[in-house]
C-alpha cells in the first residue's frame, strides 16, 4: 500500500488531555473517505493531528511511503497534504484573487479555480469577507487546491450552508476524487457525506469504533439521521 | 516658533519610523512591541561603541544594524515559539519583559551615562524662506517617507505583502497553505529591528541620550501608532512628525520648554477623547 | 490553608507570624519587611487593575509618586499631623487622578490602554524631574509622627494598611460592581449585555488602583524620608507589573510574594556580590515563564489547584434531565409561583407586543445584512428565528440589544421605542441576550455570576432559576464547567435579571442530544414560569419544534416567512425553497 494517506496508532493530545487514542485510518487516492461522529468525538482533533497543527503523541502518519508525523505544518502542505479547517477560513480583508495568491500568483491557478467555480470569477475582486457562505467555502476549496494536493482533509464542509450549496460542493468533491485525489471528509451530519463517500469511519470518544462501506451505514442509519432533516443543522461551538 | 517646528522634525522622523515599526509589527504579527526603541538603541549603541573603538563608520553602522536585526528576529522567534497562542495582552506583556531585559543588558554593556554621538550626516544647513533648515532634517524626512512608502508598496503589491496580510488574520491557515509563517514573523521582527536602529541613528546626534532614555522614545512612537489605531502606517507617520514638531515648538516657549516631554501624553488624551466619541464594541460575538 | 482566601485559622496564624517577626527581628529586617508590605500594596493594586479588570497598567509607580509627593508636601506644611492621616490623604488625592485617566479613556481598551498608561508614566516622570520632591531641596526628610518613627511601629502600620486594603478589596470584588471588573476583562460586550456599566467599571478599577498606589507612595515617603524620582520611573512601574504577573497579585498571597521578591531578590544579589539590576531581569524572565505556561501567576495557580481539589467530588455541570410529561404542566414547574404570578398577570393586561421590530435595515458598507425586516414577539411566546448562517440572525440580535452603531427602522419594547438607549440601558430595561460564543466569566463562581447577571433585580429569583436549570453548587468556579453548562448558566443569569424578553443565540450548541432535548423543553416553559418572552435562534430543528410556538425564517437578510411552527416547518413550499427537498424526507 503505497498510495494515499495512512494513519496508524495515532494518539493526539490537546494540552494534557488525550483526545484521540490509537486511531488507525486509511484514505486511498481516488476516493472520498468519510469520518463521522458526534460533537466532541475528536474528529477535528484527529485532523489537527494529521495536518500537524497538534503534535502526534504516538503513532505514525504517512503519505505514500513517506512518514510525515515529525514534519512541521507548512512542509506537510508542500508534500501534498491540504487541510481545510472548520469555519470559513477565508482571509476576509483580501480579495478572491489575493486569497488565491497567498498560495500561488500564477494565471494557471486562477484559471483552474474559476473553471471549477465560475461564480468566483465574477467576484474576483470582491473582498472575501463579503462573499456568501457558499462562495466562501468555494474559495477555500479552490485555495486548498492551489497547493496541488494529493490528499485533501475537509472539516465540516456543510457547516451553516444551505442544502443547495452543500450539494453543489459535494458534486465538486466527487469530481476531484474522480481525478485521483484522496479526500477525508469530516461531517457531523452524516447523510450528505455518506451519499458521496466510499468508506466511512465512525468515531466515539476519541476512538474509531466502526468502519464500513458508506452505502451500508447509510441504510442502517437513515432512521437515526432523520431528526436532522434540515441538513444545515450546526451544533458545533463555533471557533472564535 | 517655525524654527522650533523645523528642528523638531528630526525627532519627529525618529518617532515616525519607530511608529511605522510598531504599527507594522502589531498589524502583521499581533504584538505591540514596547521594546521597539530599545532594539534600535541596542543597534545604535553598538554602532557608536565601534566608532569609539576606531572601527570605520560604515562597518560600525553595518554591525549596529545587524546586531539589532538579529536580536529583534530572535525576540520574535521566542515570542512566536512560546507566546504564539495566548492573548494579545499576554504578548504585549511579553514585550515589556523584552524591554526590561534589553535595558538590563544595555546598562551592563554601555553604562548609564550619556555619550556623544557623531552625526552620520555632514553638518550643513540652508535658508528656506527665512527659516534655517539643516541637512539632517531634510535627510531624516526623506528617509522616513521612503521607509513608509516602500513598506506600503511592499505590503500592497507583492506576494510577500499579501502573505503577511493573510498571516495577520489567520496565522494557522497560512501555515496550512504551505507558508512558513513563523519565518515570516521573524523576518518582520528583524526588519523592524533594522529600521529602529536607523531611526535611532538619526536622533542620537541631536540628543546624546542614555540607553534608557533612548529606549523610552518608544512612548511617542506608541502614541503616534495609537492615533492611527495601530493599523494605518501613514497616519502613524504624520502623527510621529506632528509630535516631534509640537515638541520642537514647545521647546521655544518659555515655561513650557522643560515639560515638552509630556506633550505626547496630552496629545493622546485629547485625541482619544475625540476619536472615541462614539461607542464601538469589540468584534467578537 | 488557602492562600488567596485565608480561613480564620490561616489568617490568625499569618498575623501571629507577622507580630512575632516584627517583635524579634533586628531593625534592618523589620525595615525590609515594611518595604515588603508597601510593595505588596502596589502589587495588589496591579492585581486589581490588570488581573481583575484586564487593563495593563504601566503607571502604578507614577500614582505612588503622587501619593509620596502629597505626603512629603504635607509633612512640611502640617508638621503636627499624625502620619497615618497623611498617608490616607496622599492616597485620597491620588485617586481622582486615576479617575480622570479612567474617564478620559472610557472607550479605549486592551493594549491601547497600556499605551495611555505608559504615556502618563513618562509624562509624570519628566514633570517630577524638573522639580524635586518637597523637602529634598532643603534637606528636610519626612519623619513619621510618633510612634511611627520607630521602625517596628512603622512595620505595624504598613502591614495593617495592607491587610485593611485587602479586606476592603476582597469584599468589593464580591459585590455586583466588583464582579463587573472581571466581566469587563473577559468581554466588554458581554459585560454590557449583563447591564454592567463598562466605562464606570474600568474607571473605578483605575481610581481604586490609584488610591492603593497613592497610599503605598505615602508610606514610601515615610520609609525613605527623602524621595527621589529614580524610585518612580516608568521602568520601575514595568518591573512591578511583571512581578505582579509572575506572582499572581490578584490574590493576597501573590501580592505579598511580589513584595518579597522585589525586596529580597536584590538583597540576595547584593550579598552574593552580583549586580542589583539583574533582579529586574530575573523577575522579567519569571514573568515570561508564567505567561508561557498560561493560567495565572504562581500563587493564583496554587489557589486554582486547591480549588479544583476542593470541588473534585462536586457536580460541576448542569444536569438537565428530560422533563416527564406531568412535569411539563406549568403549575408543577413553577418554582415560586406566588412571586412570579404577579408579573405574568401584568403582561396580560398590556396591549402592545413585547418586542416589535419594524422595517429594520442594517448595512455594513455596501453590504446589506438585513433588509426591511419586520418581526413581532408577543408576550408569553417562544419565537424561533431560523435561517442559514449569514442570513443576518445574529445581526438582528445585535440591533435589538443595541450593539450596532446604527440601523434604519424601529425597535420597540412594550410599544416604546428604544433607539436612544445603548446596550447596557436596554439590558436594564429587560432585553437580555446570550451569545454564540460563551462569555461566562471563568474566574468567578456560579453564585457570583448569577448575582452579577441579576444586578438590580437582586437575588430574589436566583433560587428559582437554579432549580429550573439544575445548576451546580453556587460555590463552583465557572472555569471547572464545560462549554454546554456555561451556556446554560448564561441563560440562568439572564433569567435571574427578570427580563421582559430573552434572546438566545444558539443555546444548544455544544450540548449533547439528550441535554439539548431537555433544554428545549425548559426553553418552552420560560414564558409560563418566568413571565418573559423568548426569541430563539437555533439551527437544530428538533430543538425549534420542541421549544417554540412561532417561527420566522430569514434568508439572505430578508424575511422569508413567519407563522406557527408546525405550519411553517411543514409547508411544502418552504421545504422546497429553503429546507431542500432531498433531506426533507
Amino acid at each position: 500500500m503505497t498510495s494515499g494517506l495512512r494513519v496508524e496508532g495515532l494518539t493526539v493530545k490537546r494540552g494534557d488531555l488525550t483526545i484521540c487514542r490509537d486511531v488507525d485510518l486509511t484514505v486511498p487516492k481516488g476516493e472520498i473517505t468519510v469520518l463521522l461522529g458526534a460533537n466532541g468525538a475528536g474528529k477535528t482533533t484527529l485532523l489537527d493531528g494529521i495536518a500537524g497543527v497538534l503534535p502526534a503523541a504516538a503513532g505514525s502518519i504517512s503519505i505514500g511511503a513517506r512518514r510525515i508525523d515529525a514534519i512541521p505544518v507548512h512542509r506537510r502542505a508542500s508534500l501534498g497534504l491540504s487541510y481545510v479547517e472548520q469555519g470559513r477560513s477565508v482571509f476576509s480583508r483580501l480579495t478572491v484573487v489575493q486569497n488565491l495568491a497567498v498560495v500561488d500568483r500564477s494565471q494557471h491557478t486562477r484559471d483552474k479555480a474559476f473553471e471549477l467555480f465560475p461564480r468566483l470569477a465574477d467576484k474576483r475582486n470582491v473582498r472575501a469577507g463579503l462573499l456568501s457562505g457558499g462562495e466562501q467555502q468555494m474559495l477555500i476549496i479552490a485555495r486548498a487546491l492551489a497547493t496541488r494536493p494529493t490528499m485533501l482533509l475537509i472539516d465540516e464542509l456543510s457547516l451553516g450552508l444551505a442544502p443547495r450549496a452543500v450539494r453543489m460542493l459535494m458534486d465538486t468533491l466527487v469530481k476531484l476524487a474522480e481525478s485521483g485525489m484522496g479526500i477525508l471528509l469530516v461531517e457531523q451530519f452524516a447523510e450528505v457525506a455518506l451519499r458521496v463517500g466510499t468508506t466511512a469511519y465512525v468515531m466515539e470518544r476519541g476512538q474509531i469504533v466502526h468502519t464500513d462501506a458508506c452505502s451500508t451505514i447509510l441504510q442502517d442509519h437513515t432512521s437515526r439521521i432523520s431528526p436532522y432533516y434540515l441538513g444545515v443543522a450546526s451544533r458545533q461551538q463555533p471557533e472564535p | 516658533m517655525l524654527d522650533g517646528i523645523i528642528s523638531g522634525l528630526v525627532s519627529g522622523s525618529t518617532y515616525a519610523i519607530l511608529a511605522v515599526c510598531v504599527v507594522v509589527l502589531y498589524r502583521l504579527v499581533g504584538v505591540l512591541n514596547f521594546g521597539q526603541a530599545a532594539l534600535g538603541a541596542l543597534g545604535a549603541y553598538v554602532c557608536y561603541a565601534l566608532v569609539g573603538a576606531e572601527v570605520s563608520l560604515a562597518l560600525a553602522v553595518f554591525c549596529g544594524l545587524a546586531v539589532a536585526s538579529v536580536t529583534a528576529g530572535f525576540s520574535g522567534w521566542v515570542l512566536a515559539r512560546w507566546l504564539g497562542e495566548p492573548s494579545a495582552i499576554a504578548r504585549s506583556v511579553g514585550t515589556v519583559v523584552l524591554l526590561i531585559l534589553l535595558l538590563t543588558a544595555g546598562f551592563r554593556l554601555f553604562g548609564d551615562s550619556p555619550r556623544a554621538m557623531p552625526s552620520l550626516v555632514p553638518e550643513a544647513s540652508f535658508d528656506l524662506g527665512g527659516v534655517r533648515v539643516s541637512l539632517s532634517t531634510v535627510i531624516a524626512l526623506l528617509v522616513t517617507i521612503a521607509i513608509a512608502g516602500v513598506l506600503s508598496l511592499l505590503l500592497r503589491y507583492t506576494q510577500l505583502g499579501i502573505r503577511l496580510e493573510a498571516m495577520s488574520e489567520r496565522p494557522l491557515t497560512v501555515q496550512l497553505l504551505g507558508v512558513n509563517s513563523r519565518q515570516l514573523a521573524v523576518g518582520v521582527w528583524a526588519a523592524t529591528g533594522l529600521l529602529s536602529t536607523l531611526a535611532m541613528l538619526l536622533i542620537a546626534p541631536t540628543r546624546n541620550p542614555t540607553f534608557e532614555s533612548m529606549s523610552f522614545l518608544v512612548v511617542p512612537a506608541l502614541v503616534a501608532g495609537l492615533l492611527g489605531a495601530f493599523s494605518n502606517v501613514w497616519i502613524a507617520v504624520a502623527s510621529g512628525l506632528a509630535i516631534g514638531a509640537v515638541e520642537g515648538a514647545g521647546a521655544r516657549i518659555e515655561g513650557l520648554a522643560d515639560y515638552r516631554g509630556a506633550i505626547p501624553f496630552a496629545i493622546i488624551i485629547v485625541a482619544l477623547i475625540w476619536l472615541r466619541r462614539r461607542e464601538v464594541w469589540d468584534a467578537a460575538r | 490553608m488557602r492562600l488567596g482566601k485565608p480561613t480564620h485559622l490561616g489568617g490568625g496564624l499569618f498575623l501571629l507570624v507577622l507580630v512575632t517577626l516584627g517583635l524579634i527581628l533586628p531593625t534592618y529586617w523589620v525595615y525590609l519587611l515594611s518595604t515588603v508590605a508597601i510593595t505588596a500594596i502596589i502589587a495588589r493594586s496591579i492585581g486589581l487593575v490588570t488581573h481583575q479588570a484586564g487593563i495593563i497598567t504601566l503607571c502604578q509607580m507614577s500614582f505612588a509618586a503622587l501619593g509620596g509627593w502629597a505626603v512629603s508636601y504635607l509633612a512640611i506644611a502640617w508638621p503636627t499631623a499624625p502620619f497615618p492621616l497623611l498617608v490616607l490623604i496622599g492616597g485620597t488625592v491620588t485617586a481622582p487622578v486615576g479617575l480622570l485617566i479612567g474617564i478620559a479613556t472610557t472607550r479605549v481598551r486592551g493594549v491601547e490602554l497600556a499605551v495611555v498608561t505608559v504615556g502618563f508614566a513618562t509624562a509624570l516622570d519628566l514633570v517630577l524631574r524638573q522639580g524635586s520632591f518637597p523637602g529634598v531641596g532643603e534637606g528636610t526628610p519626612v519623619i513619621p509622627s510618633a510612634p511611627f518613627d520607630d521602625p517596628r511601629w512603622f512595620f505595624a502600620l504598613a502591614w495593617a494598611l495592607l491587610i485593611v486594603l485587602q479586606i476592603g478589596i476582597r469584599a468589593l470584588s464580591r459585590s455586583v460592581h466588583g464582579l463587573g471588573w472581571t466581566a469587563v476583562r473577559v468581554s466588554e460586550r458581554a459585560a454590557a449585555a449583563l447591564g454592567v456599566r463598562v466605562g464606570g467599571t474600568k474607571t473605578s478599577a483605575f481610581a481604586l488602583g490609584a488610591l492603593f498606589a497613592g497610599i503605598a507612595g505615602g508610606l514610601l515617603a515615610g520609609q525613605y524620608g527623602l524621595l527621589t524620582t529614580a524610585v518612580f520611573t516608568p521602568l520601575t512601574s514595568m518591573v512591578h507589573l511583571v512581578t505582579a504577573v509572575l506572582c499572581g497579585a490578584s490574590v493576597f498571597g501573590g501580592a505579598v510574594l511580589a513584595g518579597v521578591f522585589v525586596v529580597f531578590i536584590p538583597e540576595l544579589l547584593r550579598r552574593i556580590g552580583l549586580p542589583l539590576d539583574a533582579a529586574n531581569a530575573l523577575l522579567a524572565l519569571g514573568a515570561f515563564d508564567v505567561l508561557r505556561r498560561g493560567g495565572g501567576g504562581l500563587v493564583e495557580k496554587l489557589n486554582d489547584q486547591l480549588q479544583e481539589r476542593a470541588f473534585r467530588n462536586t457536580r460541576v455541570t448542569c444536569q438537565l434531565l428530560p422533563v416527564s410529561d406531568e412535569r411539563l404542566q406549568v403549575g408543577a414547574m413553577q418554582p415560586d409561583g406566588a412571586a412570579l404570578q404577579g408579573e405574568t398577570v401584568k403582561h396580560q393586561t398590556l396591549q402592545a407586543a413585547c418586542l416589535h421590530v419594524d422595517n429594520l435595515t442594517v448595512a455594513f458598507g455596501d453590504h446589506r445584512v438585513l433588509e426591511a425586516v419586520n418581526l413581532t414577539v408577543e408576550h408569553e411566546e417562544v419565537h424561533a428565528l431560523i435561517g442559514p448562517n449569514g442570513a443576518g440572525k445574529s445581526t438582528l440580535v445585535d440591533a435589538v440589544t443595541g450593539f450596532l452603531p446604527s440601523y434604519e427602522g424601529r425597535v420597540s419594547l412594550d410599544g416604546k421605542p428604544i433607539e436612544r438607549f445603548g446596550p447596557r440601558e436596554r439590558a436594564r430595561l429587560g432585553i437580555r441576550r446570550t451569545f454564540q460564543h460563551v462569555h461566562a466569566i471563568d474566574a468567578i463562581t456560579v453564585e457570583n455570576y448569577l448575582k452579577l447577571a441579576a444586578g438590580a433585580a437582586g437575588s430574589e429569583r436566583i433560587p428559582a432559576v437554579r432549580e429550573f436549570l439544575d445548576l451546580p453548587d453556587g460555590g463552583v468556579p465557572i472555569r471547572l464547567m464545560d462549554v454546554g453548562s456555561r451556556r446554560i448558566l448564561e441563560i440562568a443569569g439572564a433569567l435571574a435579571s427578570k427580563p421582559e424578553i430573552l434572546l438566545l443565540d444558539e443555546p444548544a450548541a455544544g450540548l449533547g442530544e439528550a441535554e439539548s432535548r431537555a433544554l428545549a423543553e425548559r426553553v418552552r416553559q420560560i414564558p409560563a414560569v418566568f413571565g418573559c418572552a423568548v426569541l430563539l435562534i437555533e439551527h437544530d430543528m428538533g430543538f425549534v419544534r420542541v421549544a417554540s410556538t412561532r417561527v420566522t425564517i430569514l434568508d439572505d437578510g430578508r424575511l422569508l416567512t413567519s407563522g406557527a411552527v408546525s405550519e411553517v416547518l411543514d409547508d411544502p413550499r418552504v421545504i422546497a425553497a429553503y429546507l431542500g427537498q432531498e433531506t426533507a424526507s
